[in-house]
């Protein structure tokens, strides 16, 4: 019995490695990604050529998460020169431009995302947010204007018209759009804020 | 010659601003600015007036950085039919750099002044200024006789370079740089002067408000005896307020300055100015508005009080500066 109890604990020993050795990188590196091992969720696709493109905008996204910005643009640059059609690529590359103020950069990156997907939801929301980081209060609240009326349902888009509203120094109109928002999001602590003022 | 190239590469380059403007919105913005200050001086027979025009046009690519041209001319009424004329190209070029190990931003610029200075007095009487690296009579390079029997012009050639490395960061609430400046004044001597400026400036209040502080540590090389020391420390204070954008407030920016100390021939890095007189600067103090016109247009006013010593003369003496400029967005 005891003999037998050491061979099928020296089989499962000798099975761990090899199992895990054959765990798909890609899979092992979304379970990492679940746990925040950004750095391990990295590591595991190291063995797959940076020359391939979803291994790039892979290692865009966990750096992006990790807070390592500049690498993040870095595979999402690389990403974009395997395929340069890749809206995938081009709306994360935004990501970590927005995080390092890098507004201009950014608002080029989103406009080549709406010349051919004209009303792309994150390519609209992410170009808003460089208008208001450049105050262009006009042009945001046109665009964002233009955006509600095919989101109209959207809180953050609202949210961006109502402040380019305050901003241009229409503040009932702005006090009207934060109503709106308050209808469809009740709790949206800023549209309670202004409408209460 | 070396004239007739600079005016050519500005002249280039408000050519090629003005023919890519359909592009500036997109990956380049281009920024002109017009300038023109007058100045007065009280307490010295050495100095009547000075007044300065000088025009500034830059090109920022993306977030990535800028290059710079910028033409200057000043002139000083000395008195006695004497007067001395600078005139001064600045050359710039900024790069920034987003390491993932700093939480902002890093800066790296790098200016070049190339100017000159003449001095033209009747040598029956010299206006009463002491020699120095600065316009002075005696100490210029004498270029030139003219046919009025006892006209003199005299020359100096100014190089300067400026090298500065600069971090803020990204929730811009911190801001530091140093920098380094080589100044070359030749004359009948040469006079060569280095230059550090660190500084250090924390914003508040969403960043509306900053305090900045910056030392200007000055080194004279051995052979200018005409101050008697070869080192010189100042402080330079200032505190911008940016007034939050709000629609029925044309003001943008409120800012006061204060230097105090001893300070000559220096590098002023934020108004990208070279302090070429030759008098020590004691004490400035000046107050500055800022305000938009038009959705692409900014004005920025001025008004400055300083006070110098003439060493030689032992003489104290003040002027006050008025500055307006025209600033133009994506013109």
């Amino acid at each position: 019995m005891m003999q037998k109890l050491l061979i099928l604990s020296f089989t499962i020993y000798c099975y761990i490695p090899f199992a895990h050795a054959e765990t798909d990188p890609w899979e092992e590196s979304y379970r990492l990604e679940k746990v925040f091992q950004y750095d391990s969720a990295i590591n595991v696709l190291r063995n797959i050529s940076s020359k391939n493109e979803l291994v790039n905008l892979r290692r865009g996204w966990l750096n992006y998460l990790k807070g390592a910005h500049s690498q993040s643009i870095e595979h999402y640059k690389k990403a974009l020169k395997t395929n340069s059609q890749s809206l995938d690529a081009r709306l994360g590359l935004i990501l970590p431009l927005l995080k390092q103020q890098r507004w201009r950069e950014a608002a080029v990156n989103a406009n080549k995302v709406i010349e051919v997907a004209p009303w792309n939801y994150y390519a609209h929301v992410r170009l808003m947010k460089t208008e208001e980081a450049l105050k262009q209060w006009e042009k945001l609240f046109k665009h964002a204007d233009a955006v509600h009326l095919r989101y109209p349902s959207d809180g953050t888009v609202l949210v961006y018209m109502a402040r380019a509203s305050h901003k241009l120094g229409n503040t009932k109109q702005a006090k009207e759009i934060y109503n709106k928002v308050s209808e469809l999001f009740p709790d949206n602590f800023e549209a309670k804020a202004y409408t209460n003022k | 010659m070396f004239f007739s190239v600079i005016k050519s590469i500005a002249l280039t380059l408000i050519i090629s601003a003005a023919s890519l403007t359909i592009y500036a919105e997109e990956l380049w913005q281009f920024n002109q600015t017009f300038q023109t200050n007058i100045q007065t001086y009280n307490g010295t027979d050495d100095r009547k007036n000075a007044k300065n025009i000088g025009y500034m046009i830059s090109a920022g690519y993306l977030d990535s950085g800028s290059l710079s041209f910028g033409i200057d001319h000043t002139s000083v009424n000395l008195g006695n039919n004497a007067d001395v004329n600078e005139e001064l190209f600045f050359l710039s070029g900024e790069y920034h750099l987003y390491p993932d190990y700093l939480p902002g931003k890093l800066t790296l610029r790098f200016d070049a002044y190339f100017g000159k200075d003449t001095l033209e007095y009747s040598l029956s009487s010299p206006p009463p200024t002491t020699p120095g690296p600065g316009p002075g009579p005696g100490f210029g390079k004498i270029k030139t006789t003219r046919a009025a029997a006892d006209a003199v012009t005299e020359s100096i050639d100014i190089n300067s370079y400026y090298l500065h490395c600069a971090f803020i960061n990204y929730k811009k609430t911190y801001y530091t740089d140093i920098g380094y400046a080589y100044s070359e004044y030749n004359a009948t001597s040469d006079t060569i002067v280095h230059q550090i400026t660190p500084s250090v400036g924390m914003g508040w209040n969403n960043s509306y408000d900053w305090l900045l502080g910056r030392a200007y540590i000055i080194k004279l090389d051995e052979d200018t005896p005409i101050y008697g020391e070869d080192k010189f420390e100042s402080l330079e204070v200032k505190y911008s307020h940016w007034l939050a954008d709000e629609p029925d407030s044309s003001i943008e920016l409120i800012e006061f300055t204060l230097m105090s100390g001893k300070r000559v021939l220096a590098v002023d890095p934020y108004t990208t100015t070279i302090y070429s007189i030759t008098d020590l600067q004691k004490t400035s103090l000046s107050g500055g508005i800022q305000w938009k016109l038009s959705k692409n247009t900014k004005s920025m006013a001025v008004i400055q009080y300083d006070q110098y010593q003439n060493t030689t003369l032992a003489e104290n003496y003040e002027s006050f500066l008025f500055y307006i400029n025209l600033q133009f967005k994506n013109f």
